[in-house]
């Protein structure tokens, strides 16, 4: 499957082949200048083989700076909140009285804030992945498929291997396991060697981004817990096998434990 | 092109090819691109939005270019033409797959309008750091493809409110070069996102720094 362009039967614009020039310096000027390469590239069906690549090191440098990045972001918007409550407590109007408002709940507000921002940018892009690359593949029927697919394609496109193991009760529970999750290996940060849990701390709420959000634009609306080797304080390789524990909305509850999926990572299997 | 011109493009194009590890562009630019729109979220202040691009670009540049100055073996620039050059040619190619045009503005030229790349007043490439004047030298990288902004479009309220999608790139450069002694003052001047014609990232010299051991790395 060598092709790059679509042949004559496809549903594509007729081929431009050299979308840049086409309008010559001999020719007058035509509305087809208005087909750049960006909407060029919109038109055609994405073809797996031409998609354009990057240095990843880029990309790893991006990551490694998003949490700071969202912190401080975070903490603009944590301010702004307080002063809009503030300002309508001034006015009169009822507000919900804070919690409490010592440094320790601070400090702890912004971390539920960067999280959920991580975790946040996570299903923007795992959204936008899934789509992309389900896109040239046989449709996906059942929510096995999907996570068939997310196990092997999404995963080696994101972490360059597949899943390790793939459980599921077949009641909606599905337990996905990496042995070497990729963001947790070689961990090293901008701002000096962190223990392997404070990383895990920030970087799952990625992940788990990343997969509920392509599950969801896949059509399954589902929850997803991350623990990995690091949280329990494990040393040496088990540092960074993960599992993810995805609970899809319409499972039924099992008997008697109203848990959230939280509580199914507890339990060593 | 001129002979060193072309060894600086077959230079990137052999770290690219060679010596890459490579990932999806869509990857990065999504990446980025839902990063940003948190940030927008976050500050509801586009130029603050830019400056805290430029922060986290200077970050990832001061990185960025140890892992160039291993990769790449390009030998220590002569002039600031050469810095251009090579940013264009080797330090955009292996890290975005890109080449954008240089064009170099040295700040004497009276050439109506356009820039000029009127010849250089430095003589041999003495690797020594013989200032040549400051009048101004600039280069300006012409951003015909740019992975950062693949398939964005602006609303019009971000175009209105100064917001520079890419600015990130403007601090990658300035940490970059900093850490190579040259202090410069990188800037877009225009972005097809906002509607303009190109997407022009121009970087000014402000001054050579002093050598000074590097600060110390741990």
């Amino acid at each position: 499957m060598a092709a790059t362009l679509p042949g004559p039967s496809s549903h594509a614009l007729p081929p431009i082949t050299t979308p840049r020039n086409n309008a010559g310096p001999s020719q007058p000027p035509s509305s087809s200048t208005l087909i750049t390469p960006h909407t060029l590239a919109l038109s055609l069906p994405h073809p797996p083989h031409a998609d354009p690549l990057v240095d990843a090191l880029p990309y790893q440098l991006l990551l490694a700076e998003m949490p700071a990045t969202l912190r401080h972001s975070a903490r603009r918007a944590i301010r702004r909140r307080k002063a809009l409550l503030r300002d309508m407590e001034e006015a009169g109007l009822a507000v919900e009285a804070e919690e409490s408002s010592g440094a320790a709940a601070m400090a702890k507000e912004e971390e539920a804030e960067l999280e959920a921002r991580m975790e946040s940018v996570g299903a923007s892009v795992g959204a936008n992945l899934a789509e992309r690359l389900s896109r040239d593949r046989p449709p996906l029927n059942s929510t096995l498929d999907v996570l068939k697919f997310l196990c092997k394609d999404f995963w080696i496109a994101l972490w360059e291997k597949q899943v390790d193991g793939l459980r599921t009760n077949h009641r909606g529970v599905y337990v996905l396991q990496d042995h070497h999750f990729k963001p947790l290996l070689r961990i090293s940060t901008p701002h000096g060697t962190a223990s392997a849990a404070a990383i895990a701390k920030v970087y799952l709420p990625h992940s788990v981004g990343l997969l509920r959000g392509a599950l969801a634009r896949l059509g399954v609306q589902a929850t997803v817990v991350a623990e990995s080797g690091g949280q329990a304080g494990a040393t040496g390789a088990s540092v960074a096998a993960t599992t993810f524990h995805v609970r899809v909305a319409s499972a039924g509850t099992p008997a008697g434990s109203g848990s959230s999926a939280a509580n199914l990572g507890a339990n060593v299997s | 092109m001129s002979a060193t011109a072309k060894q600086f493009k077959a230079a990137g194009d052999d770290v690219w090819k060679n010596k890459t590890d490579k990932i999806s562009s869509e990857l990065f630019t999504m990446t980025y691109g839902s990063l940003v729109i948190q940030l927008i979220k976050d500050y509801q202040d586009y130029a603050e939005v830019n400056k805290q691009l430029d922060k986290m670009g200077y970050n990832i540049g001061v990185r960025l270019i140890e892992d160039f100055l291993a990769r790449s073996n390009i030998s220590r620039c002569s002039d600031f033409r050469e810095t251009g050059e090579i940013v264009a040619k080797v330090g955009f190619k292996m890290f975005l797959n890109v080449t954008p045009a240089v064009v170099h503005h040295d700040g004497r030229s009276t050439a109506s309008g356009t820039a000029s790349s009127s010849s250089s007043a430095n003589t041999n490439g003495s690797a020594a750091t013989a200032a040549p004047a400051l009048g101004g030298q600039e280069f300006s990288l012409i951003l015909d493809e740019n992975p950062l902004s693949e398939f964005v479009e602006l609303p019009p309220d971000a175009r209105e409110g100064g917001l520079w999608w890419s600015n990130v790139l403007v601090g990658v450069l300035r940490g970059a070069l900093e850490m190579v002694q040259l202090q410069t003052a990188p800037y877009f001047v225009s972005d097809v996102l906002r509607g303009d014609e190109q997407t022009e990232l121009r970087v000014r010299l402000v001054k050579f720094l002093d050598e000074e051991a590097p600060p110390a790395d741990d």
